[in-house]
């Protein structure tokens, strides 16, 4: 929900640009704002938050309600119902860096090689001021502003949606609480990749294991954070506890290690590994995998030269894997078991749902039930540095 | 105590009668004492028989030859040096264990190097060396491959710091080297250079293990060194290692007794299937299995004909299906210790319970931790159904993401032995999935049922009532990891009060504060340490503590961006050595 957003809303000033919602950014805008300058307030517990590393699992209020409403605020940074009336009144508040992510601050790592720590200790009131402050942003409300979808353009119906959705999640958890864990519990599955050091896996079983099956996080999450986060999520998920890079950087979200899949050539006994998230997009897959395999060689030129100008719009390429042009096809197993062509899904979805590689020559894909003959894929224009007009062809 | 230098025939007072002449019955000659402690293995025994007497105590440091150090911090080097004259071997424990789960700074210490001037000085015929969590440089291994001529035997579990450059000087320079173990130990830097570099005529190795060695080895340095060592008995090798390059390792070695295999995945020719299918076949002395990456149903039949001995297969590297795994566990009657992933599902887990009786240790592992789809991996029937087969069950390390407090209950009573009771739920504060309810009554049943409890792990939603159970029934305890539990301090003040062996308590996540800790002040010097992280300490209670334990090292770990207040992983050990000095910057010493 993009109301959680607001949470980080404070703090977006620094980084200045609250459209990509990455995880990447949340993570710094929460680490770079840290102004404690908030005396202790009680704990607030409810409404929706961006999981911007939330609370610690500390019950201040009685333990068996903090049971349920502390591991939300693990996971949901929350705003509360405090925080409109002083929307309302628009009374003058005191000057103050964003305090939503106070609360979150911790949410990122320790002195940088330790795992992220995503327990943040909510000893601050969050978002009154942010709120304020977010609402109060131009650039944030009007028609260029990535949050467009999820508030009205004014501040009265942006209140009363906040507070219609505090209202509910307070007597969600309420409900929630005594009987009926699902709902928290699968946000907070959401957020299981989040926690540093659980479950306590070793990091090289981590590794290897997520190798054989990745689990589709980002069609399976409904939300919108998750969709946001998607990307970091599946990345978080192989990253996060990984250790084989002495210079992993334990940022939530920055993380970047190997995710290894095995590539096997027709022909050719003996695989090969590759490191997909040393990979942005498919085109530098199929150029490392290349040269691993030194396929170009073997390459018939299938095309004419003209009709590649043409497809790319004047940019002539040598022909690679993806192309139907090479004698080669780059197929995948996903995590189903099924073998599919490389290319068809966004690189996101590839990621999560890819097992290994296996690099088939065009004679033999016909007897796999693909039954399809691709030309083109939608490359990301950052990939290719294209111009957006030249993909889509 | 002050050590002798010199050793004495002694006159134990209690043999003087009263007007002080020597009981003419004989005296209990050093000799004679010494010939009998150096009888005894047991570090524990060593310890209590140090305790009788002065003379007893120097009998002891004299005789003993293999070094624990369970905490490397807990104790010098020079202190261990000056008591022990004629160490042999050497065990060493450095990080906390959840280091393994990147919750430490990677700097944090637990570097070998300051022990290894010491052993090269008072240590020179050092046999062998075990470390486990320490940092190991290349430095360090030069500095041990150098300095002690008689070292044959060095093991690094879960240790990091070195590259191909330290373990090339090991082989380089270790001409009598008869182990060489860095299984877990391996960061992706580390080449696999080293293994071309023992000498020519070097035979006498019996135990090779670089499982996890991420680069490749030349296979040919292997085959030619397996071919030499004809004593080899334990190789595992790593991934790069192929189907057809383990024939011909298995037809040079078959004396094997402990096996971990390569990549399980190769196309295969039928003539190469039915040479490793006879290899296996002939490696009849097999009772360790493990390694076999990417094994499918097509490939898994090769190793059918050596599985009838076998005691421990570890299959956590290999993700099968239900079917596969009772296919290959209809061949292993004798199986005591099976690793499995959780692919196998509770169907798999079944056919574990029917078909391996003696079955003592069982650990299953999530293929995907993450995984927001229920519907995959284990739950509570498979562990009945394993429990209902396998009675004398005492290991079990057990991953899911739904348990019962029912199904606890009736799995302690179909297995009442169980030493080591590893339970968890991936889901922090996970109810009953049935019923709701805390899964307080599970634990309770797991300490009230297993009288030989040492070693425990708690997970799902548990209140304070737990910790009651367990402060109360589990006698034995000695290792007990808790995280996401527990309502207020009382819960750690029922342990820390309750559990009279408690050494090792590792808490994260949990709402005891500053009270819980306090309580624990005369407990902290029996134990050997204490971990909380994620806790409501602050750095008041352990500032307070450090000033009324001297002989405590209390340290503090605090996150990036955390207040002043908040203490917010502390580790808490004893230590004859006082405060250690090496310590980064970002532990902070109290």
């Amino acid at each position: 929900m993009r109301s959680a957003v607001v949470s980080g809303g404070g703090g977006v000033n620094s980084s200045g640009s609250m459209s990509t919602l990455s995880s990447e950014e949340k993570s710094m805008v929460m680490s770079s704002e840290d102004s404690s300058s908030y005396p202790d307030e009680p704990e607030l517990e409810l409404g929706l938050g961006l999981s911007l590393g939330g609370g610690k699992a500390k019950p201040r209020p009685p333990p068996a309600k903090a049971t349920a409403a502390g591991s939300w605020d693990q996971y949901a940074r929350i705003l509360t119902a405090k925080d409109f009336p002083s929307m309302v009144s628009t009374k003058a508040s005191s000057s103050s860096s964003s305090s939503s992510s106070s609360p979150v601050a911790k949410a990122n790592n320790n002195n940088g090689s330790c795992g992220t720590k995503r327990t943040a200790e909510p000893s601050s009131p969050p978002g009154r001021s942010a709120i304020r402050k977010f609402l109060s942003k131009p650039e944030l409300i009007g028609p260029n502003s990535s949050l467009i979808g999820a508030f009205p353009d004014y501040c009265l119906s942006k209140i009363i949606f906040l507070l219609l959705l505090w209202i509910f999640h307070f007597f969600g958890s309420v409900m929630a609480f005594g009987l009926d864990f699902d709902m928290l519990l699968w946000l907070q599955f959401q957020e299981l990749s989040q926690v540093v050091g659980w479950p306590p896996i070793r990091a090289y079983r981590m590794n290897s294991l997520v190798n054989h099956a990745k689990s589709p996080a980002t069609e399976e999450s409904a939300t919108a954070i998750d969709k946001s986060k998607g990307t970091n999520l599946v990345l978080d998920k192989t990253n996060y506890s990984s250790n084989r890079n002495h210079n992993v950087a334990k940022e939530r979200g920055l993380v970047k290690t190997s995710l290894f899949v095995k590539v096997n050539t027709d022909g050719i006994p003996i695989g090969r590994k590759v490191d997909l998230s040393a990979h942005s997009c498919y085109d530098s897959l199929a150029h490392t995998l290349d040269h691993m395999f030194k396929l170009s060689a073997a390459f018939g030129a299938t095309r004419s030269k003209t009709e590649e100008e043409v497809v790319m719009g004047g940019i002539r390429r040598p022909p690679r894997l993806l192309d139907s042009s090479s004698d080669f096809v780059l197929t995948y197993e996903d995590k189903e078991g099924d073998w599919m062509l490389v290319g068809d899904v966004p690189w996101e979805m590839f990621l999560s749902s890819v097992r290994r590689l296996r690099i088939r020559r065009t004679a033999e894909v016909n007897g796999l039930d693909i039954g399809r003959q691709f030309t083109f894929f939608p490359l990301s224009s950052s990939c290719l540095e294209l111009p957006p007009e030249f993909l889509g062809l | 105590m002050d050590p002798d230098p010199k050793k004495s025939k002694f006159l134990p007072s209690n043999l003087l009668n009263s007007n002080g002449s020597s009981h003419p019955q004989s005296l209990f000659p050093d000799e004679v004492l010494e010939k009998v402690l150096s009888l005894i293995d047991s570090h524990k025994d060593r310890n209590s028989v140090s305790l009788v007497c002065k003379d007893w105590y120097n009998a002891e440091r004299w005789t003993r030859s293999n070094l624990f150090i369970g905490n490397c911090y807990s104790v010098s080097p020079e202190i261990v040096a000056r008591r022990f004259p004629k160490i042999k071997s050497v065990r060493l424990k450095g990080k906390p264990r959840f280091s393994d789960f990147d919750m430490l700074p990677r700097d944090w210490g637990a570097n070998v190097h300051s022990w290894l001037v010491m052993f090269a000085k008072a240590y020179p015929f050092l046999e062998e060396l075990r470390l486990k969590r320490m940092t190991v440089s290349d430095q360090s291994m030069e500095l041990l491959a150098k300095s002690f001529p008689h070292f044959r035997a060095l093991s690094l579990s879960s240790c990091d710091g070195f590259t191909d450059d330290g373990l090339k000087a090991i082989t380089t320079h270790c001409g009598n080297l008869t182990e060489l173990d860095i299984r877990d130990s391996v960061t992706v830097d580390v080449g696999g250079g080293w293994l071309s570099c023992f000498p020519e005529d070097f035979s006498s190795l019996e135990i090779l293990n670089f499982s996890s060695l991420n680069s490749e080895v030349s296979f040919e340095a292997l085959e030619k060194l397996v071919s030499r060592c004809r004593s080899l008995r334990v190789l595992k090798v790593n991934e790069s290692i192929t189907l057809d390059q383990l024939q011909r390792l298995l037809v040079h070695a078959p004396l094997l007794t402990e096996l971990g295999t390569g990549s399980f995945l190769q196309e295969l020719t039928p003539r190469q299937y039915e040479d490793i299918e006879s290899a296996f076949g002939n490696s009849k002395n097999l009772q360790v299995l493990s390694g076999l990456w990417d094994a499918t149903s097509f490939y898994l039949p090769v190793l059918y004909g050596a599985c009838s001995g076998l005691t421990f297969l570890n299959l956590s590297d290999a993700v099968l299906q239900s079917g596969e795994l009772a296919k290959l566990l209809a061949h292993c009657p004798n199986l005591r210790r099976l690793w499995v992933i959780d692919t196998v599902e509770d169907k798999g887990l079944e056919a574990v319970g029917s078909s391996c009786p003696l079955l003592e240790e069982l650990r299953v592992f999530p293929v995907d931790p993450y995984d927001l789809d229920h519907r995959h991996g284990v739950s509570e029937m498979g562990f009945l159904a394993v429990s209902r087969g396998c009675r004398k069950l005492r290991y079990v390390l057990y991953f899911c993401r739904r348990m019962t407090n029912a199904a606890v209950v009736t799995i302690v009573q179909n297995c009442p032995d169980f030493t080591h009771f590893r339970l968890c739920i991936m889901n922090p504060r996970q109810p009953d999935y049935l019923t709701n309810e805390t899964m307080d009554e599970a634990f309770g049943a797991v300490a009230k049922t297993c009288t030989k409890l040492r070693r425990l792990s708690v997970s799902g939603l548990l209140t304070d009532t737990t910790f009651e159970y367990i402060g109360k029934y589990a006698k034995n305890l000695e290792t007990l990891s808790v995280a996401f539990a527990g309502s207020s301090d009382r819960g750690m003040q029922c342990v820390l009060e309750g559990c009279p062996k408690l050494r090792k308590l590792e808490i994260r996540d949990c709402p005891f504060g500053n009270a819980a800790l306090l309580s624990g002040l005369k407990k902290y010097e029996m134990m050997r340490s204490l971990w909380m992280s994620s806790c409501n300490l602050t750095m008041k209670g352990c500032r307070l503590l450090a000033r009324e334990m001297p002989r405590l090292n209390v340290e503090v770990i605090k996150d990036k961006g955390s207040d002043e207040i908040q203490a917010d992983k502390v580790y808490v050990y004893r230590s004859v050595a006082g405060p250690r000095q090496d310590a980064p910057p970002v532990v902070l010493t109290l």
